[in-house]
């Protein structure tokens, strides 16, 4: 039998799944410390004194419980950017190595045109005066020179 | 342990978008293929291993969706949710502990079915990155930026790459851009994820790789039992190995190859090279970027200029069919070594994102 060629057939779906996902115990005291108190916290290696932002329970550099706190920012150097043009508005995004700490974060830079963007300058975290406990109460870097704090 | 050769290899004319086939039928189409060429029924492949992606295929156990595809029913059949290279470890390390005779390896990988940036963005930390908004390309954006600033090198080496990977890709058959680009052209192309403009970016491809290994008492077998001379052409895996880094993009620095070096290091102990650059014939990356195809090369030890043949067939930059596009690069070298162009070669893979985890192949032919 001869099975002519049809136009392609295909089926519209969409998979829409709410998931809940714990912060972990340090995830939490990191996130409720940005909330409660507008302080950036990283998680220092007593053994290897790496800080680590945000803070993991363990090392990443010798696998040591990292259970020492303490105080990072809200300063730090912009370690590399981008500027992501697929949207509706261009948005510009960087690594920042809060002061005090040895990684880098990966958020949204803020109140700064893309031709002033320069690795190694300096930024500030700009909070939410809206807070949640989540990660976007930090809304963004912007230079540090500027004249906002919060937002 | 045994050693493996592979007995054959089969890629789709990969595309944007290949609507008139599923992705099982992708993958039926490599496997159909690869069968013919080696003349291996499906009676004698003792065991399956396939590479797919959940959250690509829109599926849980996406494996299972192309079981009847691959002929795995009634035999040992297992899956890998990485890239197609990391697959033919498993495969490999079956043929090698003499439990299995044949295997097939096959990886797919149908861009076209589901929105590509949405689907890289569910990769990130749901707890710190995930609320932000990020995907592939603000990764990718931040490593060639930090690649350039490490280097003191301008946008224009990018644009080099990209025109030498166009240029290779236009003469692959199987590739999914066939137009060759200059460096000029490529730097007239608009930006991305500064600095790097659409045609630095590897596209997103539909399309499946399969790759046969065997033992060397079955390849003599088969070999025979086709009328080929079996010694000359055989492709053996000489040597492998993979290396994983830290999940986060603050964690590491992305203005360097990683932790490539390390899986480039055991892959080449293995296969007993010393001097990669002099000793290899031909090397196929994935390159997601074309920042990539310049930190891959630094990572595979090879020199900026000169060595082997660099991805002859354009890289991940001509066609880029998710998982299956490490497998791509193993099949790419198998065939220019089966054709006696070259003796040794190198293939390498990636998972996660801007190179997290490398998978490094070695193959030669004896």
């Amino acid at each position: 039998m001869d099975i002519p060629d049809v136009e392609p057939v295909a089926v519209e779906g969409r998979i829409r799944i709410p998931y809940r996902w714990p912060a972990g115990k340090a995830g939490g005291r990191f996130l409720a410390a940005l909330r409660d108190e507008s302080r950036l916290l990283g998680q220092r290696c007593p053994k290897c004194a790496r800080v680590a932002v945000p803070p993991r329970p363990r090392c990443l550099s010798c696998g040591a419980v990292a259970d020492e706190w303490v105080p990072v920012g809200p300063e730090g150097e912009l370690v590399s950017w981008t500027v992501a043009r697929g949207g509706p508005a261009p948005v510009a995004w960087g690594l920042v190595r809060l002061d005090g700490a040895d990684t880098g974060v990966l958020h949204r830079l803020l109140d700064v045109a893309p031709e002033a963007l320069k690795s190694g300058m300096r930024m500030r975290a700009v909070l939410d005066g809206r807070r949640t406990g989540q990660i976007t109460d930090i809304a963004g870097f912007a230079p540090a020179g500027g004249a906002t704090c919060n937002r | 342990m045994q050693p493996v050769v592979i007995l054959g290899a089969a890629q789709t004319r990969h595309a944007a978008r290949r609507p008139e086939a599923s992705y099982a039928e992708l993958a039926f189409e490599v496997v159909a293929d690869v069968l013919a060429r080696t003349g291996v029924g499906h009676d004698r492949i003792d065991t399956v291993i396939t590479a797919s992606s959940d959250f690509w295929d829109g599926r849980t156990i996406s494996d299972m969706s192309v079981q009847d595809a691959v002929g795995a029913a009634g035999k040992s059949a297992s899956k890998v949710s990485m890239d197609g290279a990391f697959a033919l470890v498993y495969g490999a390390a079956r043929i090698a502990s003499g439990a299995y005779r044949t295997c097939l390896v096959v990886a797919h990988g149908k861009a076209s079915e589901g929105m590509p940036r949405a689907i890289a963005s569910a990769a990130f930390d749901p707890i710190y990155e995930r609320p932000l908004g990020p995907d592939d390309r603000v990764a990718l954006g931040l490593q060639a930026r930090r690649f350039l600033d490490l280097r003191g090198l301008g946008e224009e080496v990018l644009a080099e790459a990209a025109a030498q990977a166009w240029t290779a890709a236009a003469s692959n058959p199987n590739a999914e851009r066939r137009e060759a680009r200059t460096a000029v052209q490529v730097s007239s192309d608009a930006l991305v994820a500064d600095p790097l403009r659409g045609s630095q970016l590897a596209p997103d491809s539909d399309g499946a790789c399969a790759i046969l290994l065997a033992d060397e008492q079955t390849a003599a077998q088969v070999a025979a039992a086709s009328g080929r001379e079996g010694g000359s052409t055989t492709v053996r895996l000489e040597g492998f190995g993979l290396s994983t880094d830290m999940h986060g993009l603050g964690d590491r620095d992305l203005g360097t190859a990683g932790v490539l070096p390390r899986a480039a290091r055991s892959a080449y102990e293995q296969a007993g090279i010393h001097e990669p650059g002099r000793e290899l014939d031909v090397a196929e990356t994935y390159d997601a970027s074309s920042a990539q195809t310049l930190l891959w090369r630094e990572g595979l030890g090879l020199p900026p200029t000169g060595g082997p043949a660099w991805n002859p067939s354009g890289g991940a930059m001509g066609a880029q069919p998710g998982f299956a596009t490490g497998l791509v690069r193993v099949a790419e070298v198998f065939e220019r070594l089966a054709r006696g162009e070259g003796r040794t070669g190198v293939a390498h893979g990636m998972t996660g994102f801007v190179g997290q985890a490398h998978c490094v192949w070695v193959l030669r032919r004896r």
